[in-house]
């Protein structure tokens, strides 16, 4: 019996249940390519067909230490000094005007002329375990930070946001490159094919500065960017039916839809009829695991409250509460983006101590509870959780078009920040890199962002280099197709 | 692509393993990250006649140019230029020895069994096979005859080959796709249904289905000429040109926003409509190529060639804050190369922006001496997108328009010369300064002025070293009378800056001079005009004078040279002796960037030559004064929109170009001019501006413009180009399946078709290829999957545009409205929002909700959501080839996107006015949305999912009513696979 036969044979015998399609991005798009497609692969990077089995789950080069990722974008870029990168001398120092020494060949965003040093705006406090010192903004994850690492030595090449934010998410701050999550499906296929493979979750009002771009395929075929999902309104675009047509009209009309199809390829015999078919059967289980999957509502009052998450509205803590959702469901690659985090001190709301506190009380409890309710389900073995932004922010206090605020900001800064990695393949506890007495530059072990990115490609189970994808001549990498990354080795387990 | 240790020839593999063995063939053909779609040696046979492209670079290419390429030179060896690959190594080997192998230092090294010395290293990938070490020998020992790669020698006129089929084909171009398909034994498929065929030539030359009542009359017309006369009148179709744009705009990056983080919208509809109306007109592909790439330096240029220069206006401007406005007008220049080569030559040039490229013989200094014909632009990344010019839509308008705009801009550059002119000759006498300070104007904070007295050529002052906005400066100075009647600033480069590295902005946004007399009184100075070094700036030199406006004489986003400007007085002054000039010079513009335009380092003079009074009293020179303000305050009453476009600056005022460091626009290195690379360039001298180089482009001496045109006409009709990789001609792209089709329509489309994409078109729709049937055979799905051998017709999914349209036509909506500024059909809400930009979707009213899809508005960050999920691309940059996929993502938006359900509900209204009867309702729309016959077996399943639907009962108990019953028909036909290919 050849597929079409099949297909025929099962449409016939259940003309209302579709089992027999369930598992098609493994089994049916594997067969159809099994039998009729191995020749039009024939090796040559660049061609494509069929999309039916490019999510199936596929093995990466040697045993993975995560199976997926939730990466917490705090869009804008968090000041280190006031939240993890504890600097005395800032404190001694405050008020003086920065060494020329280290303002020689930086560029700034807003800076000029020669700006004054500026102490830690909100106090820090020792953890419970090791006495890491954390921001008393965030006392919630100083309960954590000992289950975590934090890289102090963070650096990237972008000063401005979206280039930035582009560089942190696809290797490079120009658009039209592939993002990490991209990356991730096209290397590992999905485990749950009744939902995307890559989520993005947006909070903050505003998509990130880079917008879309950071979460696209790139050169890599569409099906593999990810899928902005909304805690308000349907959470997949266009995933509810049109409120006149009931759940029962629409399975009896795809039904019809399937008949019609099926002899549309008897008469053809185009195989992308099949793929076609077998999509709308995804979509229509998609309609129902999606929903199920973003109903904040069937959570229990106690886990909702440990969030702080609220269902119906658009907030980070909703947010957290879906990706430990999404986590559980096996969606491989979940990008959360919080916008808000540019804290320039030109407005009250933009303030380095104030408008910073504020923001750091919205994702400080909601990040403690995803981290302890994913402990809880036994995900953080082999989930990876990062938390960071796309630079950091600069020792000194903004000095915009050369003149003094009166409100306290911080310009922004690439030669050095904070981010920290948790889960799945991460030695708990430890803190990697260090920077200068005033937190300008790294000193001790620096990550560039490149290296973040190999590690993180590392862990899944991919040699960064290998992970390839030939367009316009070139073999694309995430981390570009010169640059070779360098493993954080110090921070695995 | 995973590399894992399987086997691909392994015979027992279980189902998943089969995609994962699939990317391990992928992998190991690949070789060492070295090269991708480089066909395999597979043959084991020596073929008799060696060619270098078709056996010996495939092998370099894969084995060893990774590290003997043109980016990497291990030990001085490179096998990409043919003096390299037959010269001598750095150890002072001969690579190539022509016809002795045994001296060739490769042909030594692939064959050592010394491991040190072995080519390729073991760790770089496997050895070579015996068949490839004997192609390479051979072909040395046959002399090594060089051949450039295929996509850089010009086409050559082929033979039309002899088939065996002699009744099939219509015209030359099926011989060429027969001949290929009889030596793989196969033949081509029967002609397409009539319905069908006419369904398809209607969606591949309009973009639109065709009416029932044309497809009637269609199939009715038994005349043998039915089909041509159908094709011209598809061609001359007002739409066609809409449906033919799309391609090109993605090419062209055309966006109704400027991208980057805040992605404010900006007006370049007007090239759009210049798009649409050049196709419907059938602008040759040479002239339409010359006038968007250069139409501005056309002699005597129209409006219309103006419009077409905003080809590449449609890079992208950032106007996020803190961003330097010099790096991103970079950015949008390197895009600009980029583009061109993307667009009209199918080259991957964007890899010698940092290095030469890896496998074609373009040297890194081409790419600088490309940019040096877009490096002299005006623009310059402002929000504004200055340059621009006003447009209006009706042509009537727009004619007074474009005259008025020329009037204003010869009268400025005509009242400017004599002015110019004698600011050359006048001998300046510089002010002798007694005091400078600066101050900002708001708050009073003091900045840095000083004097600098021990100069060469006279005093100076300088500001800095990084100055504050809003700065005013404070000048005396003593002045040598007896009279004065101008005063000149001189804004000089510091030291530290260069052309090749500009420095920070400044504009005079008011200058206010008073004279003290020596008795302590003192008296304002008025001036009458002010002469600046350039005309035609961003902002007009006069508003220097107005205390109210920010403008005024300026050098920006960055200085490139010293400048001046001289300041009329309006009348003779005297000068008692011991007077003193105070002067203010104020700062008050500002700047998105880091750095503020501040006047940092300066030269004031005056001049007592009568000559100034004298131009300035000239009844002409006022004449032409009077009518530069006339004729803006027209263009200001005319305007309706404005298009941005491309501008060069004087030759006074030019840009250098240097070679950037590894492509880091802040490091640069040589100084070059423009030019092309020297493999294609024919002539003694290259292209000497923006102008010439259009016309290399399309000069028959170009090898790669009329394919890279005609293929992509080809893969929008058939699905796949005649070379895949659109985006790629060079040789590490696919080679082409038809070489000889490729250029024997290449020349035609050159020459005898005179650049006519219409008669392009009809050449191919006119064919029996085109024609076929797309039905597909066991036989040529194992020989032909993807139908690269062109066995039957071609059957694709319609493009996300399409999808739209067809929807919207065949339930009636679409409006054929054409033109215009861009419309927001309905979209979900908070779906467009980007950062600082407060900017909302507000719906369109009536009509324009249903306007075809190349109307919508297009927002770089946030594409319209359901063409996105089409596979439209973002158009940040240029898009060479959309690949169509196939998801579950695409069924939702057909099925709930409330669009497609208002187009189901309207479909199904529609239907049940063409009768009484369900039977009659469901057979008139399934002929609507098909246009074929309805198959009986699917009017019965589609009448029995009615019933279905009005009997049974909906969750609350209401009965069905059949408009509801009708819609979910509707809803169906609108979701058919049928429906959504043609």
């Amino acid at each position: 019996m050849n597929l079409y036969q099949q297909i025929r044979h099962d449409h016939l015998q259940s003309v209302t249940r579709r089992h027999f399609l369930r598992d098609c991005a493994t089994g049916l798009g594997s067969l159809w390519l099994s039998s009729t497609l191995g020749r039009a692969f024939g090796g040559q990077g660049g061609e494509h067909t069929a999309y039916a089995n490019t999510l199936a789950v596929k093995a990466p080069h040697f045993p993975a230490k995560a199976k997926r990722v939730i990466f917490l974008h705090m869009a804008g870029a968090p000041s280190q000094f006031e939240l993890f990168d504890y600097k005395p001398a800032l404190i001694k120092y405050d008020g003086q005007p920065c060494p020329q020494s280290f303002l020689e060949g930086q560029r700034f965003a807003f800076i000029s002329g020669i700006p004054e040093l500026l102490g830690p705006k909100i106090s820090f406090n020792p953890s419970k375990g090791s006495g890491a010192q954390i921001s008393d903004a965030l006392p919630h994850f100083r309960e954590i930070v000992d289950e975590v690492c934090l890289i102090k030595s963070m650096h990237t090449d972008q000063f401005n946001h979206a280039p930035a934010q582009l560089l942190m998410h696809t290797g490079n701050a120009q658009q039209g490159h592939a993002s990490i999550g991209a990356w991730t499906t096209y290397g590992l296929g999905t485990e749950n094919e009744n939902l995307p493979g890559f989520i993005v979750l947006v909070s903050g009002g505003k998509n990130p500065s880079g917008g879309k771009a950071t979460w696209s395929s790139g050169y890599l075929p569409s099906v593999y960017q990810g899928v902005q999902c909304r805690s308000e309104g349907d959470p997949v675009l266009f995933l509810s039916n049109p409120k006149e047509i009931t759940r029962d009209q629409r399975r009896r009309a795809l039904d019809t839809i399937e008949e019609i199809n099926l002899r549309s390829y008897e008469e053809a015999g185009d195989p992308e009829i099949l793929t076609r078919i077998s999509q709308y059967e995804m979509a229509s289980r998609m309609q129902l695991h999606a929903s199920d999957a973003f109903d904040l509502k069937s959570e229990p009052e106690s886990v909702l409250e440990m969030y702080g998450a609220e269902p119906g509205v658009e907030s980070f803590a909703n947010n957290c509460l879906l990706a430990r959702r999404l986590a559980e469901r096996d969606v491989r690659y979940i990008q959360l983006f919080d916008w808000g985090w540019d804290h320039h001190g030109t407005q009250d709301k933009t303030t380095i101590d104030k408008g910073l506190s504020l923001k750091c009380k919205q994702i400080d409890q909601p990040i403690a509870a995803l981290w302890n309710d994913l402990k809880r389900h036994g995900l953080l073995d082999d989930t990876l959780v990062i938390w960071g932004g796309e630079f950091g922010r600069t020792p000194m206090r903004e000095l915009r078009a050369g003149v003094k605020n009166e409100r306290f900001g911080r310009d922004h800064h690439k030669e050095a920040f904070t981010m920290w990695i948790g889960g799945a393949g991460i030695r708990p506890g430890v803190v990697h890199g260090e920077t200068d007495e005033l937190g300008f530059f790294t000193t001790r072990d620096p990550v560039h962002v490149r290296d973040l990115q190999g590690t993180l490609l590392h862990l899944l189970g991919f040699d960064s280099q290998k992970l390839i994808y030939p367009y316009q001549g070139l073999n694309q990498k995430l981390t570009g197709v010169a640059e070779t990354p360098k493993i954080v080795s110090k921070i695995l387990s | 692509m995973i590399s894992l240790n399987a086997n691909p020839a392994s015979s027992k593999i279980d189902i998943p393993a089969i995609v994962v063995v699939l990317h391990v063939c992928t992998i190991l053909l690949m070789g060492n990250a070295a090269c991708s779609r480089i066909d395999p040696q597979s043959t084991s046979e020596i073929p008799k006649e060696i060619s270098f492209n078709s056996h010996v670079r495939p092998i370099l290419n894969q084995h060893c140019a990774a590290c003997h390429g043109g980016v990497k030179k291990a030990g001085g060896v490179s096998f990409i230029y043919k003096e390299e690959a037959l010269g001598v190594s750095e150890s002072g080997n001969r690579v190539v020895a022509p016809g002795k192998p045994a001296s060739s230092e490769l042909y030594r090294r692939i064959v050592t069994l010394d491991p040190d010395d072995r080519m390729p290293p073991p760790d770089h990938g496997d050895p070579l096979s015996n068949t490839e070490i004997e192609i390479l020998e051979k072909w040395i020992r046959e002399g090594a005859p060089w051949e450039e790669h295929w996509a850089y020698l010009k086409p050559e006129q082929p033979s039309i080959p002899l088939v065996r089929a002699v009744d099939w084909p219509k015209n030359n171009l099926d011989r060429f796709v027969l001949t290929r398909l009889e030596s793989e034994g196969l033949s081509p498929a029967e002609e397409e249904r009539r319905t069908r065929l006419y369904r398809r030539l209607s969606f591949d030359l309009i973009g639109l289905p065709p009416t029932v009542e044309a497809t009637e009359a269609f199939t009715l017309d038994e005349s043998p000429s039915a089909y041509e006369r159908a094709v011209e009148d598809l061609l001359a179709s007002p739409h066609f040109g809409e449906r033919w744009a799309t391609p090109w705009l993605d090419l062209a990056r055309y966006a109704d926003t400027m991208g980057y983080e805040r992605d404010p919208n900006r007006q370049i509809w007007a090239y759009r409509d210049w798009v649409i109306k050049a196709l419907n007109n059938d602008m040759p592909y040479d002239a339409f190529t010359i006038k968007q790439l250069a139409g501005d330096l056309l002699e005597n240029p129209t409006y219309l060639d103006l419009i077409a220069t905003a080809f590449h206006r449609n890079s992208k401007t950032n106007v996020e804050g803190g961003t330097d406005d010099e790096e991103f007008r970079t950015m949008a220049v390197l895009d600009r190369v980029n583009t061109t080569w993307q667009t009209w030559m199918g080259t991957t040039f964007a890899c010698v922006q940092c290095h030469s490229h890896p496998y074609d013989p373009f040297p890194h200094q081409s790419y600088y001496e490309f940019l040096a014909y877009f490096n002299n632009a005006q623009d310059h990344d402002t929000k504004d997108d200055y340059p621009t010019i006003p447009i209006a839509r009706s042509h009537e308008k727009q004619e007074e328009l474009a005259t008025t705009y020329r009037e204003s801009y010869d009268a400025e550059t005509e009242f400017l010369k004599p002015f110019q002119a004698l600011a050359e000759k006048t001998n300046w006498i510089p002010l002798r300064y007694a005091s400078a300070s600066t101050r900002r104007e708001d708050n009073n904070q003091t900045g840095n002025l000083v004097i600098k007295t021990d100069t060469e050529n006279g005093d100076f002052l300088l500001s800095g070293p990084d100055n504050p906005k809003g700065l005013v400066h404070s000048i005396q100075a003593m002045v040598d009378g007896p009279e004065i009647e101008a005063l000149r600033i001189d804004a000089l480069m510091l030291d530290e800056f260069s052309n090749a590295k500009p420095g920070h902005p400044f504009t005079v946004s008011y200058l206010e001079v008073a004279i003290q007399f020596p008795d302590g009184t003192s008296s304002p100075i008025d001036f009458q005009y002010v002469i600046a070094d350039e005309a035609n700036q961003r902002t007009w030199a006069e508003s220097s004078l107005d205390k109210e406006k920010k403008g005024g004489w300026s050098a920006y986003p960055k200085q490139h040279h010293d400048r001046w400007a001289v300041f009329i007085l309006d009348h003779r002054l005297p000068i008692p002796d011991g007077s003193k000039l105070e002067i203010r010079i104020h700062n008050l513009a500002t700047h998105d960037g880091a750095h503020q335009p501040v006047l940092r380092k300066f030269r004031l003079s005056t001049s007592s030559d009568s000559s100034w009074r004298k131009l300035a009293t000239d009844a002409d020179l006022k004449g032409l004064h009077a009518k530069r303000a006339n004729s803006r305050k027209r263009l200001d009453a005319l305007k309706e929109t404005t298009v941005p476009v491309l501008s060069e600056r004087t030759n006074r005022f030019a840009r250098e170009t240097r070679v950037f460091r590894r492509g880091a626009w802040d490091d640069k290195q040589a100084l070059v001019g423009p030019g092309i690379p020297p493999l294609l360039q024919n002539d003694s001298r290259p292209p000497a501006n923006r102008l010439e180089m259009a016309r290399w482009i399309v000069s028959p001496d170009n090898p790669l413009t009329a394919r890279v045109a005609i293929n992509r006409v080809w893969e929008q009709l058939f699905g796949l180009g005649l070379v895949e990789s659109l985006e790629d001609f060079g040789s590490s792209g696919l080679k082409p399946s038809h070489p000889e089709l490729l250029d024997y329509l290449a020349l035609r489309f050159q020459s005898e078709l005179d650049w006519s994409l219409k008669a392009l078109l009809r050449e191919i729709v006119l064919s029996a290829t085109y024609r076929q049937a797309a039905v597909i055979t066991e036989e040529k799905l194992a020989i032909d999957p993807r139908n690269k051998l062109l066995s039957r017709g071609p059957r694709s999914r319609l493009s996300a545009e399409m999808v739209r349209d067809n929807a919207l036509f065949v339930s009636g909506l679409l409006s054929r409205n054409q033109f215009g500024p861009p419309v927001k059909p309905y979209q979900p809400e908070k779906v467009w929002s980007s950062v600082h930009n407060n900017l909302t979707w507000e719906i369109s009213e009536g009509e324009d909700r249903y306007r075809r899809a190349i109307y919508t508005f297009w927002k770089r960050t946030t594409p319209y959501p359901s063409f996105v999920i089409f596979d439209a691309p973002e158009r940040e940059l240029c898009v060479p080839r959309r690949i169509v996929t196939n998801t579950p993502l695409q069924a939702l938006v057909t099925l709930n996107d409330p669009v497609y359900a208002e187009c189901a509900s309207s479909f199904a209204k529609l239907a049940m006015t063409s009768g009484e009867s369900p039977n009659q309702w469901i057979a008139f729309a399934l002929k609507r949305a098909l246009q074929s016959a309805p198959n009986e077996e699917n009017l019965s399943a589609l009448k029995d999912l009615y019933h279905d639907i009005l009997n049974t009962p909906s969750e609350s108990d209401e009965p069905v009513d059949p408009l509801a019953a009708m819609t979910v028909v509707a809803s169906t036909i609108l979701n058919l696979d049928e429906f959504l290919v043609k």
